[in-house]
């Protein structure tokens, strides 16, 4: 990728100012300010309590944990905690939202001012400042598939704690929004205040979009709502820049509107115009006092946090010496840095290591349409594979069958050795007399190679371990050889 | 400060209340009248007085994060104008 | 019969433990007062069946030697209060035949201790009126009738006005209110009982069905000051199922109820003297000044010089509120839908039809003072004073233990007076709103007939959480006001038998 991103226009090169509104749902056994049950997947309107359907006299009563996590991920998104923080109402009608107004922060939400570090491809490190952090409800679920001209409204969603996230309008490419969502999401992974999974919906994704020639003030912006797939972000962003050039190049002007993205037409679609926009009539809610928080409890849930993405690949690097490649693949999910860092530990070449769970078994859980969590083979038996080939124990042409074994059955690869008797062998003599039937056998070839045919050689070492099935030592194979034929 | 017939009507649209056209122009008289009254408070000033939110002066309690609420969906339901296996139904809603 | 009517809740309770009484005979004549008054339309719903199995169950723990501090004592909930299995309806076509599979804390209190439901009582709609002729159901007739113009049905004030009138015809023993700008004490006033609306936060507000939430407060109207504290002390509790519920521990009231009030300052604040105020009541009021006198109390005069600006500031925060906490009645869950073909018409359909007129008004009003472009001017101005009136009470707490006012500017108006006229209906609330937008309990004792025959009630603040002082001081005033007047419709109904 280029240092800048630009959109070639008819009329000159075009810059993008993006920002992003993740909305992210919050991991928790109970919602925001009810008692029912936050995890979905349970019977229609099963998880829904009095205060979610918002019956007539009902109260919001805040739970902790909700707070909690989002205290945890504003740690660490770096952002500036407020021990004062203040819930509102936002008002409008829609029949997935039982209140009539949503419970959200606005003027006074529980963090502002974090900032997220980019990896960009380049090797190269970009700041997004992240405005704020505020915690709010999520709406219920409408179904338009049960009837054709009635909507069916489920509850078990409305409720649920949601982590808003607002970041500046920094990223200037679709690529960098494509990273930024990866690495917010990675994050909350890490802490486990969020699963990330954007098909059901754990994390969706509000993006703003502006063009300006280089050098110029922003633009206006338009928001585009509930993108539920990165490679939508993608598309979205591209497809929603491109209409805004078009407009200015042809002396028009953008009007601040909130679109909608329709992945099938691959095309923005305008949702509310400005004569219909909404007002919200945000105030504080007066059945919730302030939000106030104690310094040391903040200070303790940021002592507890666990080793977060940066500090981990800073480690991995110095640790592992690894490649910008092998790095983003092993940090992309937490399970995937978890499982290779036990790997490494107990692997004589943790680089050679990586290159065994990236390329081997990720191809193969990948080949299989099976996740890392459902491998047979642990970080130990992997180890214990990668550190046979390093001792001279196997070649590594054996080493993929037994791997292969290994993935089907979960069996050690001590065991798949010793069963198929695959142990490398480095004995003289046996691959002498092996050597010797080989040169007979191909006496033809020989005389060519002797001829000046060097090519020959590794067609020699080729037979020579295909008759040994694979178990000669590739070194002391191509060592003989060259006394033989060379001398 | 007053409001117009526009104004009136764009407040209903927001309370999705309906103000029929031979009702509007009392409505309007009405809210006026109270309006008015409203205005009377021009006369404080309250350029450095903090908004009073909270009379109570406490902050909120937090509750601990149990499940302890739910799976009563017929109780969700048995007030509701209309109900299909469990679900809420309304007329059909447009994205 | 009439003899078990004329017992105030303490002797009621009294005998019931004593079983000099029962609760079952209690409250069958509970309900055969209500039959014979049903003309006054205090009860939207009678839970006749329910009553009586309340009683014998009562009577059987009466019977152990066990019981509540309410126990068989019936009373009448205000039909705000949601109570489950039985239809509340806050008064609101919207809400006709709303069946609540959960009772508020408030009313589980009541029957943790030991109360029997008679009914839920006629109300304004959603709370919204000082006349208690908003509602759905009808208006409520007051058990009073003037000497001057017997033949003109009064109102019994408003919001609480079936409370009001049913405790005045003694066809409750007492009963549960709810005040936002003046609920209780306003028709307390107007229908010669007592009524109390405590501090902001010891009445727990789940199950109440919300009108202002940063003002609502339930409350006990009872006959006397002793009867309104023996039920408030069963109403309030920390409720961690309200975030605002307060953690402060209600005091018994019964004990300092009968103290004297010498040697306590009791403030009455010029302002209240406004232009409108008729010399009837200011001269009541200056009686009531001169009982708490004679008992011994230092009277001090103070300012509390933001009142004039409490009643536009209380009508911008209560209908912003309103506006909102309203915004669930949608068709959707509960109550009324009128069908529609799309969503949007369906919404305002059965919004324009659910509600009445009164409703609607604070639902644009609130829209109004919320709406972008007009929040600072309004609804944020509105909470600054909301800070200056704090500060006007508490520096008059400084000096003062409680302050003395009328609850309200005369006697009870004519049903039908005031109904095109919004704001003149607002001005019903000139004295207790300030109490309501600052969070101080308060309490409306009745003290004497206007000229005209109708009662009229004084007002008694206090400091936050004291509801002990105001207890006290309208103890007091009660014991000198000597205000034994009956309701003439009672003198009515004896004649006939």
């Amino acid at each position: 990728m280029n240092e800048s991103y630009y959109i070639q226009g008819k009329k000159g090169v075009w810059e993008l100012a993006i920002g992003l509104e993740l909305h992210a749902r919050v991991i928790s056994n109970a919602k925001l300010f009810s008692g029912s049950q936050a995890a979905f997947g349970g019977d229609v309107n099963t998880q829904v309590s009095l205060v979610d359907a918002a019956m007539p006299g009902m109260l919001p009563v805040i739970n902790r944990k909700c707070v909690e996590q989002a205290v945890r991920t504003s740690l660490a998104l770096k952002a500036k905690i407020n021990l004062h923080s203040v819930f509102e109402r936002k008002h409008y009608f829609y029949a997935d939202l039982p209140q009539g107004y949503q419970i959200t922060q606005y003027k006074e939400p529980i963090a502002s001012d974090g900032e997220l570090l980019l990896d960009l491809p380049n090797g190269k490190i970009k700041s997004v400042k992240i405005e704020r952090l505020q915690l709010e409800q999520d709406a219920g679920k409408l179904l338009h598939e049960q009837h054709s001209h009635a909507t069916y409204v489920d509850l078990n969603r409305a409720g649920i704690a949601l982590m808003e996230i607002v970041s500046k309008p920094d990223l200037s490419s679709p690529e960098e929004a494509r990273l930024y969502v990866n690495k917010l999401r990675l994050i909350m992974q890490y802490i486990s205040t969020c699963d990330g999974n954007m098909q059901e919906g754990s994390l969706r994704v509000d993006v703003n979009v502006s063009v300006r020639k280089p050098d110029e003030p922003l633009g206006t912006y338009c928001e585009i709502k509930n993108i539920n797939s990165l490679r939508f972000i993608y598309q979205a962003i591209e497809q929603e820049a491109n209409r805004q050039i078009n407009i200015l190049e042809n002396g028009g002007q953008i009007d601040k509107e909130t679109c909608l993205f329709d992945p099938i037409e691959n095309k923005i679609k305008s949702m509310r115009s400005k004569e219909n926009a909404e007002d919200y009539r945000y105030f504080k809610d007066p059945d919730l006092l302030p939000l106030v928080l104690d310094q040391s409890r903040v200070d303790q849930l940021k002592n507890e946090l666990p080793e977060l993405p940066d500090a981990k690949r800073a480690r991995f690097i110095s640790a592992f010496n690894l490649s910008f490649y092998d790095l983003n693949i092993l940090l992309e999910d937490r399970a995937n840095a978890d499982w290779y860092e036990q790997l490494a530990e107990q692997s004589n070449n943790p680089k050679i290591a990586a290159n065994w769970m990236i390329s081997e078994l990720f191809g193969a859980l990948n080949k299989a349409g099976k996740n890392l969590s459902d491998s047979l083979i642990s970080p130990k038996a992997l180890s214990e594979l990668v550190n046979m080939i390093e001792n001279g124990h196997i070649s590594g042409c054996i080493a993929k069958t037994v791997f292969a074994t290994m993935f089907e059955t979960g069996k050690s690869a001590i065991s798949i050795v010793k069963e198929k008797n695959l142990s490398q062998t480095s004995d003289v003599s046996i691959i002498e007399d092996i050597i010797d039937n080989v040169l007979i056998t191909h006496a033809n070839n020989v005389k060519k190679y002797k001829d000046g045919k060097d090519k020959l050689f590794s067609f020699f070492v080729g037979e020579t371990i295909k008759k040994s099935h694979g178990k000669a030592n590739p070194i002391i194979v191509t060592q003989l050889l060259r006394d033989k034929l060379d001398s | 400060m007053s409001i117009d017939k526009l104004t009136a009507k764009t407040l209903a649209n927001l309370a999705r209340i309906k103000i029929s056209e031979d009702e509007l122009d009392d409505v309007v008289e009405n809210l006026n009248t109270i309006i008015l009254m409203f205005n009377k408070l021009d006369e404080v000033d309250t350029l450095r007085v903090e908004p009073l939110t909270n009379i109570t002066g406490n902050f909120l309690s937090q509750s601990d994060d149990l499940i302890i609420d739910g799976g009563y969906q017929n109780q969700i339901t048995s007030n509701a104008p209309k109900v299909d296996r469990g679900f809420f139904v309304v007329p059909r809603v447009i994205d | 019969m009439n003899d078990f009517l004329d017992l105030s809740l303490a002797e009621a309770r009294a005998r019931l433990a004593a079983r000099d009484i029962s609760s079952t005979e209690l409250t069958k004549a509970y309900l055969s007062r209500i039959e014979a008054t049903a003309n006054l339309n205090a009860y939207i719903t009678i839970t006749h069946d329910q009553a009586m199995l309340g009683a014998a169950q009562a009577d059987a723990r009466l019977a152990k030697g066990k019981g509540g501090i309410l126990e068989g004592i019936c009373i009448a909930v205000k039909d705000l209060f949601c109570t489950n299995g039985v239809q509340t309806t806050a008064a609101s076509r919207m809400l006709d035949g709303f069946i609540p599979t959960y009772e508020s804390t408030v009313t589980s209190n009541l029957w943790n201790a030991g109360a029997v439901l008679l009914g839920k009582t006629n109300l304004d709609e959603f709370a919204m009126g000082s006349s208690n002729t908003t509602s759905y159901y009808g208006a409520v007739e007051s058990p009073w009738r003037s000497t001057d113009a017997s033949d003109k049905k009064r109102v019994p004030g408003g919001s609480s006005g079936g409370s009001a009138a049913a405790v005045a015809a003694r066809s409750a023993i007492a009963a549960t209110g709810t005040d936002t700008g003046g609920s209780i004490r306003q028709p307390a006033s107007f229908s010669g009982i007592v009524g109390i609306k405590p501090t902001y936060g010891r009445c727990s507000r789940w199950g109440i069905i919300a009108f202002a939430s940063s003002l609502d407060q339930a409350g006990p109207m009872a006959r006397t000051v002793e009867d309104a504290a023996i039920l408030l002390q069963a109403m309030a509790s920390y409720d961690p199922k309200d975030s605002t519920s307060a953690k402060t521990t209600m005091p018994n009231l019964l004990v300092d109820i009968n103290k004297s009030v010498k040697g306590m300052s009791i403030g009455v604040p010029i302002e209240y003297r406004i232009d409108s105020l008729p010399e009837e009541t200011s001269k009541i009021w200056d009686h009531g000044i001169d009982y708490l006198k004679s008992e011994g109390a230092d009277i001090v005069h103070i300012s509390l010089p933001h009142t004039k600006y409490a009643l536009p500031t209380y009508y911008i925060i209560a209908p912003a509120e309103a506006s909102s906490n309203l915004a669930r009645y949608d068709g959707v869950r509960y109550g009324l839908r009128i069908n529609e073909q799309n969503i949007t018409d369906m919404y305002t359909h059965t919004r324009t039809e659910g509600f009445g007129e009164e409703v609607k008004r604070r639902i644009l009003l609130g829209t109004y003072v919320l709406s972008s472009g007009y929040y600072d001017a309004y609804y944020l101005k509105a909470q600054k004073m909301r800070n200056l009136l704090r500060h006007d009470f508490n520096q008059a707490f400084d000096k003062v233990d409680a302050i003395l006012t009328p609850t309200t500017l005369s006697d009870a108006f004519e049903i039908g007076d005031n109904k095109d006229d919004p704001l003149k209906m607002y001005l019903q609330d000139v004295f207790t709103v300030p109490a309501s937008l600052v969070g101080l309990p308060s309490i409306s004792v009745p003290v004497t007939l206007s000229k005209r025959g109708l009662p009229i009630g004084l007002q008694v603040l206090g400091r936050m959480f004291d509801e002990n002082s105001v207890v006290r001081v309208g103890r007091t005033l009660e014991r000198t006001a000597e205000f034994k007047a009956m309701t003439t419709l009672v003198n009515g109904i004896l004649k006939d038998e």
